[in-house]
């Protein structure tokens, strides 16, 4: 009984294997189409793109390595101003030359030449406090 | 078998040096790698877009950007050259869709093939522009890249299944543009 229901399940198998008769039909015929296909002729770019492609290319890589070249220096200088900005506004925030820029309480203010003056000659005066 | 196993091995690490020579921005390497693989970026882009030009734009664009010094990234270097043009194309090809487009053909009858021969190439010529896109980049980069349905899944960004099956349309319905006159021969 089992062996028969084997037989029968290959004997499906079979009938839907790809060697039956149709389907190598069809594949031939789709191979006859492909064959046709690669026998025609395909079109190549023109030699001016490469020629064009290579100038470029020659540009861009000059380009970049002199790029390359110059980002030591840039990165030193942007250290450099970063550290000169971190200073010169901590100085401010201090007070020691919030009269001069006029950063105060986290804000710029332009104050008049004579204004200043007026501060530092206030400054100057001697204390009555003794 | 083995040869072709072979040939792509060979073929591989050629592309793997062409890369490591790529990275370090050597302008020679740019030329061998197109001499290697423009004609097939060429044909893949003029599927697409349908215009000798902006074929040779897509074409241009694709190789400089090769020498932007992050090449050394790059595993397959014919896969990567093929997927670039396909995004390029497709993207250049939804910019210029308000525009009439002026089709050149991708494929024209061999030279030297007999006169009966002839009508039977220039239909198969004009049922294959009449294809749509994705089975015609399909149909290039099968027969006239050679590459598998595998490599051919990861260039345009669909299942190998759904490559199969658009392959297999596009070759059905050639069949039937053409007629029996293909099987008859």
């Amino acid at each position: 009984m089992k062996s028969k229901r084997i037989e029968e399940l290959l004997r499906r198998l079979r009938l839907a294997s790809p060697t039956d008769e149709t389907f190598e039909a069809k594949q031939a015929k789709a191979d006859r189409t492909e064959q046709l296909l690669r026998g025609l002729r395909t079109p190549s770019p023109a030699a001016s793109v490469r020629e064009r492609l290579l100038i470029l290319a020659h540009r861009r890589v000059a380009a970049s390595r002199r790029r390359a070249a110059w980002q030591p220096a840039f990165a030193f200088g942007a250290v450099i101003f970063l550290a000169l900005l971190d200073f010169w506004l901590t100085q401010a925030q201090a007070g020691h030359l919030a009269n001069m820029t006029g950063f105060k309480d986290g804000r710029f203010r332009f104050i008049p030449p004579y204004v200043l003056e007026q501060q530092m000659a206030a400054a100057m005066q001697p204390s009555n406090d003794f | 078998m083995k040869a072709s196993v072979t040939a792509a091995r060979l073929l591989g690490r050629r592309d793997a040096e062409l890369v490591e020579r790529l990275a370090e921005l050597d302008v020679s390497a740019l030329a061998d790698a197109y001499d290697a693989h423009a004609t097939a970026v060429y044909r893949l882009s003029l599927s697409i877009v349908g215009r000798q030009e902006d074929a040779e734009d897509v074409l241009q664009d694709v190789f400089l950007a090769l020498v932007n010094g992050r090449a050394r990234r790059i595993r397959n270097l014919r896969a990567y050259l093929l997927a670039a043009a396909h995004n390029r194309a497709i993207s250049l090809l939804r910019r210029r869709k308000r525009e009439q487009p002026v089709e050149d053909p991708l494929v024209s009858a061999p030279a030297d093939c007999l006169p009966e021969e002839r009508a039977l190439y220039l239909a198969l010529q004009e049922a294959l522009d009449r294809l749509p896109v994705d089975q015609k980049e399909v149909i290039v980069l099968k027969i006239y890249c050679e590459l598998t349905f595998q490599e051919i899944s990861r260039v345009v960004r669909a299942g190998p299944n759904t490559v199969a099956s658009r392959y297999r349309y596009a070759i059905e319905k050639l069949r039937r543009i053409i007629g029996g006159d293909a099987n008859e021969k």
